[in-house]
């Protein structure tokens, strides 16, 4: 069985990241495309073993199909090359602020004059500062295909140059304000990046095990 | 990496298109007619062509469809769109220019210099022309 013993080192490497129905429907075309090359071998006076070697040689390495196919599939449409970092900046964007607001509110004094917040500013700060980065770098890292973690690269790092010009211009650093920019720049880009690393890992770890629990 | 494939490779989406101008075919059939078009002077592994596709599927220049042959089998069959069909014309413009100017960079027929380069004039003056030499006389 030549045939599906390529088939097979072809399609091991889609695994990871191509989903089964799409992996079997391309898996049955190649046996296709595979099994024509043979025919017309043997009707020029191959063997059949010998037709299958040379149709197998003439589709190509194994391992170079497959990479070049998981490329293209993985690689985002050219019109939305920015989408990843799009989604970034503004996701990041609309959590500074938040969380801006939240640390505002926080603080003695509070956005209107009183404390707006009952939770213990020791838990807001935790969830400000490590958990919603984490959730915000998963989330993109799960939902989104392509280069999520560099599209959250990019949008971490300009959300937090903007956090911290302004929170320079506006007050100085060891204020809350720009004590929350610095704690930031330090903190939610690694956390980010590397929970949309997460998510990505996730996104194409998830299937293949499902699909081994089913086999 | 050879030269020529590396051209092949970079081309192959754009033979694709030509080949499905002409109406829906599979993949199989797509790489024979490449070849026949082109004398035989174009073969490439012909897995390479399932990328090619899925990117022409991809950003909906082609359709991929499951179609039922003859003998009861399944075969996908890729047919052009009209977005194909644009960029199609497109490519092929950007082809003729393209190979134009590696033409007149290279050296034509009206070249008098075989392989010489000369820098780019808005108006080229006419060449001189070259006196032959005469014949060396032979001694004695």
């Amino acid at each position: 069985m030549l045939v599906e013993d390529y088939l097979d080192r072809a399609c091991a490497p889609l695994i990871p990241s191509v989903p089964y129905a799409r992996r079997r429907e391309l898996r049955a075309e190649w046996r296709q495309h595979l099994s024509a090359l043979i025919e017309a071998y043997v009707e020029l006076g191959h063997p059949r073993r010998r037709a299958a070697e040379k149709a197998i040689r003439q589709f190509g390495d194994p391992r170079t199909v497959a990479k070049d196919w998981v490329r293209e599939w993985s690689a985002p449409p050219p019109d939305s090359l920015l989408s990843p970092a799009k989604v970034a900046l503004a996701s990041y964007t609309a959590l500074a602020g938040l969380s801006l607001a939240g640390l505002k509110g926080m603080m003695p004094g509070g956005i209107n004059g009183g404390s707006a917040l009952a939770i213990p500013p020791e838990v807001a700060l935790v969830t400000i500062l490590l958990l919603t980065p984490a959730a915000a770098g998963f989330l993109m890292g799960l939902l989104l295909r392509g280069r999520s973690v560099l599209g959250s690269f990019f949008g971490l790092a300009l959300t937090c140059l903007l956090t911290l010009t302004i929170s320079g211009i506006v007050s100085p650093l060891w204020d809350p304000g720009g004590l929350f920019a610095g704690f930031q720049f330090v903190l939610w880009m690694p956390i980010g990046c590397a929970s949309a690393a997460v998510g990505q890992l996730v996104r194409r770890g998830v299937p293949r095990l499902v699909r081994r629990l089913a086999d | 990496m050879d030269p020529e494939r590396e051209l092949l490779k970079g081309n192959t989406p754009t033979l694709v298109l030509a080949v499905l101008r002409d109406g829906p075919l599979h993949g199989y059939a797509i790489a024979r007619e490449i070849e026949r078009r082109s004398d035989n002077a174009l073969r490439c592994k012909e897995g390479t062509l399932y990328p090619a596709l899925h990117a022409l599927e991809r950003d909906g220049l082609i359709l991929g469809g499951w179609r039922k042959e003859h003998g009861g089998r399944e075969r996908k069959v890729y047919e052009l769109t009209p977005a194909g069909t644009a960029a199609l014309q497109e490519r092929t413009r950007t082809w003729a220019r393209f190979a134009a100017a590696i033409e007149n960079v290279i050296g034509g027929p009206d070249h008098g210099d075989e392989g010489a380069i000369r820098p780019e004039r808005p108006h080229p003056r006419p060449r001189p022309t070259v006196r032959p030499r005469p014949l060396l006389e032979p001694n004695g």
